[in-house]
């Protein structure tokens, strides 16, 4: 009897010994990630001196010169494109779900915007490379459609079913008793929902904007796919310029990066981790301040809300749309005259017609008439012609030249102060103005119908994005690209589509019980309340909100180079082991935390110990929970390609061992997308990629409806 | 119960003007009381705000109210009693049409509010103004106590910052509630306490200036003392308004209400002057619901 007792004694020891080892785990990989980032990117930021680094204009590894500058803006003006496009629409768009469309349309609409949260990056990004971006240049009349605007336009379309579910959710968890109190006192349905319904709904309309900013800031493949990468950007903002982002500029130097170059891209992680930690928490603090109860008795003054939102989003829309058009001229000093300029071919074109831009001491953008001009193979400057299509060195005899010069009016210009700053100053204070009038007195009946438009606008364009892929994908679905063995010209998905399905296999085994167990401890052991407890929660969503480019690059670092483990599905694995866990930790917590209290409390009644209660009683209830959040994690698997070029590598043949180098289904499409030949099987490819997103999302709709059967 | 032939009169705007005074009352034969609890106004001729006439309402394929005819006297308080599903709640929220928003509601029937029937208005939220209604639970907006009262008259068409400030004060003072409110005004109103929150909804439903006011069951998640403050607020209203009041508790249809309708299984079984009601029921039902023999 005694023996039998000590043994389970010793069971449930063990047990709790596990759990705990598994929640340790789980916060050790968030601060080796933490730990590694820091200690590798601060002291580099620190080396090439803080300022600099923040503050310069210019990207040259190779002169060894680290200006982050370009991409930090870049990497905002996407981010803020994206959010005046997504979110805008992508709130009205949840209302209409929620409160306006009629059910017939919201049992296809739901579905489809579900569909639309689970396609991966690289699909969104070939469709925007290959519709986008022709469309872009087309309009605009650009040598090239890869701008700023495109990445913001397809951001923007990213982000909306992000903001949708959520902003959904929140709407229809605001009490009924609002909608009827206004009702009854005679408000219009739309005056119930807007006025009352969505401001009550705010703390998850913050959330679901917050996700979105996370989502577009963090987003590397379909942004290197259409933004078209230059590290050149000025102050203030063209839309129709190239851009490149932070994290494009990661995984575009990732690949061949050494030394001194190497740390500072881990210094651009740094970079961006901070911005996500400081999105975080500045939405966390707004978000809390709205709920706790201490907020609720302090005095309220100024303006509303709505106002003071509409007011900053027209002044962002005044500051795009103002000086792009131009109002106040440039005030320039003029240095030297230019008689004439040849261009390729041997044309000479005269100089005082000739408008081009001068930057980092290189001319480009020239103009004639606003047609251009082609590239510059010498001009003649006072009379002296100077040769070479290199014009650097052409200027390089006129110090005086700055960073950003203008050739107009035959002669090279500095620019000493732009008129789009002023530009800039009215269009906020037009939009502004005009923003804050429109959201004050905005009738009803006009809400409505911008409701019904982005209710139509949404689906519109995801019908689109769907259709156009199905269209041009499905009649490619030959016999060649499943051969088992890849060439170069059947382009074979299947031995991606098998690696696949180990990576995914692989992920699960390392990710789950650390996830599980870690829950388990989190909500059946620990004390509630625990401070350790806490911590880990808060680590766990600081790890959930890390765009994957992050992992990719500590992954590329940690598993590939110090492990030694080299390209492999190994390293793959475990870097999206850490990628999935807060996933699939938060999910168990929250299946686990549904487990209503009476039944371990029966459990134990009988004299059933901690272990054989989680075991027996809690899990199985909560399985289902559990299970949604590992069909959730195999969608950020199929889906994932940043983290795991530079950790799986790019081998395109059926995997031979788990140290093989192996190429997913997603890295696959990357990979066709970029080869402008194999167009034909990059669609087929996301034809594929899209059924394996319906079968997901059949999977755990089918278990959400088990669940709120039970 | 009596019949009222009234013609029918195109929804009246303004509250007040043109109301149909022709409206006869034959059938009524108790002249006031002592007994009664408003001894201050005792007018000849009743008018009667709603005429209900043959209602039948169903939820899918529940009859959850058979055929219930009723008149609903103005500028007095009403009170629907009876045990819980027995369609109390339902019939009040068909007077102004809060039914709408239930799925699967079917109704047939006269409810005709000043000789209209509301089932027939082209302007439903016109008629939610005139039919004001508290709930259960109070239900403040998740804003500040001046916009939570402000809502209404925003809502049809009021900007004017003076003529607002002049309405909240007013429906404030009329939900007895001012004094403790007008300090912290702009302060949300989820702050207050359960008792304060519901003379809120009150003041609430004061603002938008009703003729009736709905009241389902206002105090049942209140405790005693604000339930007494609610009770007193009552007893004031019907100065100025036509209440109907759900209640659970016997005790406080007698003590604020003048005519009461015991509801059974979706049937009125009886329709009186509340003290004969309870003095004197006259169908054994209401005898043994009143005696607390079941309910």
């Amino acid at each position: 009897m005694s023996k039998l007792k000590s043994l389970r004694i010793d069971r449930e020891f063990f047990a709790k010994g596990v759990f705990g080892a598994a929640a340790f785990t789980a916060v050790g990989a968030v601060i080796l990630i933490c730990v590694f980032l820091f200690s590798r990117g601060v002291p580099a930021i620190w080396e090439a001196g803080i300022i600099k680094t923040i503050t310069g204009t210019q990207w040259a590894p190779k002169s060894m010169i680290f200006g982050l500058l370009p991409m930090i803006v870049g990497s905002i003006y996407v981010t803020t494109g994206a959010i005046l496009i997504g979110v805008p629409i992508g709130i009205l768009s949840a209302v209409f779900m929620a409160k306006i469309c009629p059910k017939p349309l919201y049992r296809i609409l739901k579905p489809l915007i579900n569909l639309l949260a689970g396609i991966p990056s690289v699909v969104y990004g070939f469709f925007g490379a290959v519709v986008l971006v022709p469309q872009i240049q087309s309009i605009f009349d650009l040598s090239g459609g890869s701008t700023m605007l495109a990445a913001s336009i397809l951001l923007g379309t990213m982000i909306l079913p992000t903001v949708i579910t959520i902003t959904e959710s929140s709407l229809r968890a605001v009490p009924r008793e609002y909608y009827e109190g206004a009702v009854a006192l005679g408000a219009s349905h739309e005056r119930a929902v807007f006025r009352v319904l969505l401001p009550a709904a705010k703390s998850g309309v913050m959330a679901a904007v917050a996700l979105g900013i996370g989502r577009a800031i963090g987003e590397t493949m379909a942004v290197i796919m259409v933004a078209g990468n230059q590290t050149i950007v000025r102050l203030p903002w063209q839309v129709t310029e190239g851009v490149r982002t932070l994290t494009a500029n990661v995984v575009i130097e990732m690949g061949y990066s050494s030394g001194f170059h190497k740390e500072m891209l881990i210094a651009t992680g740094v970079v961006l981790f901070a911005f996500i930690l400081i999105i975080n928490t500045v939405f966390n603090y707004i978000a809390r301040k709205g709920e706790s109860p201490k907020a609720v008795n302090k005095t309220k003054k100024g303006p509303p809300t709505g106002l003071v939102i509409g007011a900053i989003a027209g002044a962002v829309v005044g500051l795009i749309i103002v000086p792009n058009i131009g109002i106040v001229p440039d005030v320039t000093e003029t240095l030297v005259s230019i008689d004439s300029i040849t261009v390729r071919g041997g044309k000479v074109i005269e100089g005082s017609i000739v408008d081009a831009e001068i930057y980092n001491g290189v001319i480009r953008k020239a103009t004639v008439d606003g047609k251009s001009a082609g590239l510059i193979e010498s001009l003649v400057i006072n009379g002296i012609t100077i040769e070479g299509t290199n014009v650097t060195e052409a200027l390089s005899d006129f110090p005086s030249v700055k960073d950003e010069a203008i050739i107009t009016g035959g002669a090279v210009k500095n620019v000493v102060f732009h008129g789009a700053f002023i530009d800039a100053i009215i269009g906020a204070l037009i939009g502004a103005v005009l923003a804050a009038l429109l959201a004050r007195s905005m009738p009803d009946k006009l809400l409505k119908v911008l409701t019904w438009a982005a209710g139509g606008i949404t689906v519109t364009v995801l019908t689109f994005i769907i259709g156009y892929i199905l269209i041009k994908g499905v009649p490619h679905l030959t016999p060649a690209l499943f051969e088992p063995e890849w060439n170069t010209t059947n382009q074979s998905m299947l031995p991606a589509i098998i690696n696949t399905a180990a990576m995914v296999l692989c992920t699960l085994l390392i990710a789950v019980p650390l996830g599980v167990f870690s829950a388990i401890f989190l909500v059946e052991y620990a004390k509630r309340g625990n401070r350790f407890v806490k911590v880990i929660r808060t680590m766990t969503e600081t790890l959930a909100g890390i765009p994957s480019i992050v992992y990719g690059l500590f992954g590329m670092i940690f598993f590939v180079q110090v492990m030694g483990w080299g390209f492999s599905l190994l390293a793959g694995a475990f870097t999206l082991s850490i990628m999935v866990l807060p996933i699939i930790m938060r999910t168990t917590e929250e299946a686990l935390k549904a487990v209503p209290d009476p039944y371990r409390e029966g459990a134990f009644g009988l004299g059933a110990g901690r272990l054989r209660t989680v075991f027996k009683i809690v899990l199985p209830a909560a399985s289902p929970g559990i299970l949604s959040g590992i069909i959730l994690s195999v969608g950020r698997i199929v889906g994932e390609t940043a983290a795991l070029m530079f950790t799986a590598g790019l081998f395109a043949q059926i995997l031979g061992s788990p140290m093989s180098s192996t190429r997913t289904l997603a890295v696959h499409m990357y990979v066709l997308s970029g080869e402008g030949q194999f167009r034909d099987q990059a669609y087929a490819t996301a034809v594929v990629l899209l059924l394996v997103v319906i079968t997901i999302n059949t999977l755990s709709s089918l278990i959400a409806k088990k669940v709120s059967k039970a | 119960m009596k019949k009222v032939v009234s013609p029918l009169q195109i929804l009246v705007v303004k509250e007040g003007t043109d109301m149909n005074e022709t409206k006869e009352s034959k059938g009524i034969k108790t002249p006031q009381t002592s007994q009664n609890i408003d001894t201050r106004s005792a007018p000849k001729a009743v008018n009667n705000k709603f005429v209900l006439k043959n209602v039948n309402l169903w939820y899918n394929d529940f009859q959850a109210l058979k055929d219930v005819s009723m008149d609903i006297e103005e500028k007095k308080v009403t009170a629907y009693i009876g045990p819980s599903g027995c369609g109390k709640s339902t019939l009040l929220k068909s007077l102004n049409r809060m039914n709408d928003l239930v799925e699967g509601c079917r109704i047939t029937g006269d409810f005709l509010l000043d000789g209209q029937d509301v089932y027939k208005t082209s302007n439903l939220n016109l008629l939610r103004k005139r039919v004001g209604m508290v709930f259960q639970k109070p239900n403040p907006f998740p804003m500040s106590i001046y916009d939570n009262i402000a809502f209404g008259p925003r809502t049809h068409g009021i900007k004017n910052k003076a003529e607002l400030d002049e309405i909240v004060e007013d429906s404030l003072k009329g939900a007895a509630i001012w004094e403790e409110t007008k300090d912290r005004l702009r302060k949300s109103a989820l702050g207050m306490s359960g008792g304060q929150q519901q003379r809120l909804c009150i003041a609430r439903a004061l603002s938008v200036k009703p003729e009736v006011i709905l009241m389902d069951e206002p105090t049942s998640a209140l405790d005693p003392i604000s339930t007494g403050k609610v009770e007193e607020l009552v007893a004031q209203l019907k100065k100025d308004y036509t209440v109907i009041i759900v209640t659970h508790n016997m005790q406080q249809a007698t003590r604020i209400s003048d005519k009461t309708a015991f509801f059974l299984l979706g049937e009125v079984v009886e329709y009186a002057k509340t003290s004969e009601l309870f003095a004197n029921p006259q169908d054994k039902r209401t005898e043994n619901y009143i005696t607390g023999r079941f309910g």
